[in-house]
């Protein structure tokens, strides 16, 4: 399973978030969307698809 | 709260490359530099976001808006109940459309290569509708307008409009459109784009107060249309032709002061001047470039001025407004500076 690493950093400077722009946490980021809904069902958890 | 827990409680996928990718499935305005789908991993769309319209990119962008729709799509998604087995539409991906097959050289491809690709595609097959480039229309193509941090919560609407019309006013929240819950100007969008262009009804509930009310708008035939500013931000205008052939950025101030078009205690906004840096003379729109240039058109040339207008907004806004007013046979006057020299140069539209 491929994991795109994505920081909090990019999304938030790309919608002008200044307060969490500064969070250098990142947060894994699947890019596989078979892979991602199959992670769904399993753990009941809704999906956050982005695309950019 | 803040986004970065909230992320945990979602199975997050970030989509750079469109190939492979179920285009009824994970529907959304294509011509999007930024967007997200929030979705049941049955497929069913709780909500999207990321929505736009010519005011920018960023408009109905941020992060207490994104970190709002995350929670109440929790929420969504802890009460959601299948009711009926969803109908999938059939599976549907770029690199299937027999036009894009044929340049398909295997590169990753752009959300924006969607709606050019289906051009190409329906033009081929002559069952190319030019209607049907007004998608997502913007909640002001009906009269309204959408704040930024709550995106239901209706700050303007137009007088003589469609919403005006149906009772919507300032101050109301929409809460669903034709019974769908809106939360996002996305979705406000999305929800538009599944009305037909000969006209429909549109049923609204909207908060206003303490009450919950229904309001139907009427939206006449045509009512998707936009104006060529309307449709400037679009990346898929880039596939549309006519072309005229020329491009060039907008001048900065001062470069309009150095060039004498404003003075130095010039106020509002500035006029409309680029600096022709291209004539086409690459690919299958080459032909475009040519005419220009046949025209007498060239790099470095100021254009002030194109049949009579000198109001566009933006280079953007005047390669919409040619692809989409003008037509093949039309002679276009452009006003040019040449080395301090004013000239008219006649351009043919060609199709």
């Amino acid at each position: 399973m491929k994991k795109h690493l994505f920081t909090a950093f990019s999304l938030a400077g790309f919608m002008g978030s200044a307060t969490l722009a500064q969070d250098s946490e990142s947060v894994e980021w699947l890019s596989d969307l078979s892979q991602a809904s199959e992670l769904a069902v399993e753990t009941g958890r809704p999906l956050l698809v982005v695309f950019r | 709260m803040n986004l970065l827990s909230l992320y945990e409680d979602y199975v997050c996928v970030r989509v750079t490359d469109m190939r492979g990718v179920d285009l009824n499935r994970y529907a959304f305005d294509f011509d999007l530099t930024f967007g997200a789908l929030l979705m049941h991993a049955d497929g069913h769309v709780y909500h999207r976001y990321g929505g736009r319209d010519y005011r920018g990119a960023s408009h109905w962008l941020s992060a207490d808006s994104f970190e709002s729709l995350l929670v109440h799509t929790l929420a969504d998604h802890g009460s959601y109940r299948m009711t009926r087995l969803l109908q999938q539409p059939k599976a549907l991906r770029i690199e299937s459309l027999e036009s894009f097959k044929k340049r398909d050289k295997g590169e990753c491809i752009h959300c924006h290569s969607v709606y050019p690709a289906f051009y190409e595609d329906q033009v081929a097959a002559r069952t190319w509708d030019p209607n049907s480039k007004w998608r997502h229309p913007a909640p002001l193509r009906i009269g309204m307008d959408l704040g930024r941090e709550d995106q239901r919560l209706v700050v303007r609407v137009d007088g003589g409009s469609p919403a005006e019309s149906g009772g919507l006013r300032v101050g109301d929240q929409i809460l669903t459109m034709n019974r769908v819950e809106v939360m996002t100007a996305s979705d406000v969008m999305y929800e538009l784009d599944r009305l037909p262009w000969e006209g429909s009804e549109l049923k609204l509930t909207v908060g206003r107060g303490v009450e919950d009310l229904t309001l139907t708008l009427k939206l006449e035939e045509g009512w998707r249309a936009g104006s060529a500013l309307d449709f400037s931000w679009r990346p898929s205008k880039w596939g549309l032709i006519p072309a005229p052939g020329f491009g060039g950025p907008a001048l900065a101030r001062k470069d309009l002061l150095e060039a004498g078009l404003i003075k130095a205690d010039h106020k509002g906004a500035l006029p409309f001047a680029i600096r022709v840096n291209y004539l086409v003379t690459w690919g299958k729109n080459k032909r475009f470039g040519e005419a220009a240039a046949k025209a007498g058109l060239r790099a470095g040339d100021l254009v002030l001025g194109v049949a009579g207008r000198t109001d566009f907004a933006s280079p953007d806004h005047l390669h919409a407004w040619w692809r989409l007013e003008c037509k093949p046979g039309d002679v276009i006057k452009i006003d040019v500076r040449r080395s301090g020299e004013e000239l008219v140069i006649p351009l043919t539209v060609i199709p």
